[in-house]
């Protein structure tokens, strides 16, 4: 269809008092007789002019009504016009050719008006068809968009389209709790290995070297002097005692130092657990924070759809 | 964690054979130490008891030694040999107890590197299984994109 021009709105004519078609024939000659030129026939008063009766925008705008009463006004016309002709034609009607032929020209005009009119009226209903067709489609596509909006909100208002995180986070939650106390059994036994370890210095005891004092009875049965010797004895006894001594006291520091070495390790596990647990639940904050970011971009996209849908005219009763 | 388990459980495993190993050579070694040792102390003392009786018989023959006879070379020869039977003595029973000594620290030793190194492995294996543990590592798929 070409497009619509912009015309002014047709101004609807007035149309002028009923004609009254004189053509009652007249004998020239008899008394009262007057040349009588009929009146022409006037045609109807019609929605637009001859002229706006083919555009575009008199097919748009008449209505189903109008153009039926147009079509009746020019039927009508035209019943007078095959009067007006055949009482022309009749014999003796008096009616000049000119005048003949002028009703002749009148009745073409209406047949174009007819046929112009026809194929208005025939554009104004194909028009209004399409228009129907748009409306009802239009209408079914709202439908359509109010239906998906509707279940979005629905999605929205019950929360139901994050429940997916909502799992995730709930399972998150186990598994870290399952993890805590794997760490923590795993520590534990660690820690209890450590305790029930045993110092491996701790029965270091040694034997000092003693001197052998028997030769004595023999030195004193021959007269020799035992004192002397049971000295002698004695001194080498002291200086083993001596010698052993500080063997000792190298046990007895790596006894010591076995002791707080244990002690030391034991604190180190229990600072490697609280490590491991920090990280466990970094871990799980991290993954939480994601889930959750997701959840909202989720949310904020079916917001954005129901925005979308609003701006195209759906009711989606605001944003959740 | 079964992988862990096979692996460090293998770990173990080594570092106990190890031990056993080191631990059954220091107690043969002790033994022999205290074996070898006793049996020099034996041939020493029968080494002086041997010698006794000859340092009388060779002082007797020269007539300084003997029952009512009194002589200074005689006593002085005695006192000597009986305190060098002491040094000697002494000296044996001290390389004797000093060797037994050096092996109970080596036994010692053997000992507490087996218990650091069990502990190592025990908590490097505590330390895989926390990391683990703790990355979580089911839920990176669900992360993505």
């Amino acid at each position: 269809m070409a497009p619509k021009p912009k015309t002014q709105k047709p101004k609807t004519s007035t149309p002028p008092s009923p004609p009254s078609a004189t053509l009652i024939p007249q004998k020239p000659g008899s008394p009262g007789y007057k040349s009588q030129t009929p009146a022409p026939i006037q045609g109807p008063a019609l929605y637009g002019t001859a002229d706006q009766i083919n555009t575009p925008e008199y097919q748009e705008k008449v209505g189903a009504a109008q153009g039926a009463k147009d079509a009746k006004a020019l039927a009508d016309y035209n019943k007078k016009l095959l009067a007006a002709i055949a009482a022309g034609n009749k014999k003796g009607s008096g009616m000049t050719a000119a005048q003949k032929a002028e009703l002749k020209l009148q009745q073409t005009q209406l047949k174009l008006q007819q046929q112009q009119l026809n194929d208005a009226r025939a554009e104004a209903g194909r028009v209004q068809a399409r228009e129907d067709t748009r409306v009802a489609e239009e209408a079914a596509r709202k439908s359509a968009l109010k239906t998906n909006a509707t279940a979005i909100r629905n999605l929205l208002t019950s929360g139901s389209y994050g429940t997916q995180y909502d799992d995730l986070i709930s399972q998150l939650n186990t598994a870290a709790g399952t993890a805590q106390g794997t760490i923590g059994s795993g520590f534990d036994a660690l820690k209890n290995m450590i305790g029930q370890q045993s110092n491996p210095y701790a029965g270091l005891k040694f034997q000092a070297a003693e001197a052998n004092p028997a030769m004595a009875q023999f030195l004193q049965g021959q007269g020799g002097d035992v004192n002397a010797f049971m000295g002698r004895v004695q001194a080498e006894n002291a200086a083993g005692q001596q010698a052993n001594q500080q063997f000792q006291n190298i046990a007895d520091l790596m006894s010591t130092r076995q002791v707080s070495g244990q002690q030391q390790r034991m604190a180190d596990v229990d600072a490697a657990r609280l490590s491991a647990l920090s990280d466990l639940s970094s871990q799980q904050a991290g993954y939480a924070f994601n889930f959750n970011k997701k959840k909202q971009t989720e949310r904020d996209r079916l917001n954005q759809i129901l925005l979308s849908l609003a701006a195209q005219g759906v009711d989606v009763g605001g944003i959740v | 964690m079964s992988d862990y388990n096979l692996a460090y459980s293998s770990r173990n495993q080594n570092i106990g054979d190890t031990y056993s190993a080191g631990a059954s050579r220091n107690a043969y070694a002790q033994f022999l130490a205290r074996t070898r040792g006793s049996r020099k102390v034996e041939d020493l003392t029968r080494q002086y008891k041997q010698q006794a009786p000859k340092l009388v018989s060779g002082f007797a023959q020269r007539g300084l030694a003997g029952p009512g006879v009194r002589s200074g070379v005689y006593q002085n020869a005695l006192n000597k040999f009986a305190q060098q039977n002491v040094t000697d003595t002494y000296r044996l029973n001290e390389d004797i107890a000093g060797e037994v000594r050096g092996l109970e620290f080596d036994a010692a030793d053997l000992l507490n590197k087996y218990n650091r190194d069990l502990i190592d492995s025990e908590a490097q294996k505590a330390a895989d299984i926390a990391r683990q543990a703790a990355t979580l590592n089911s839920f990176k798929p669900f992360i993505g994109g």
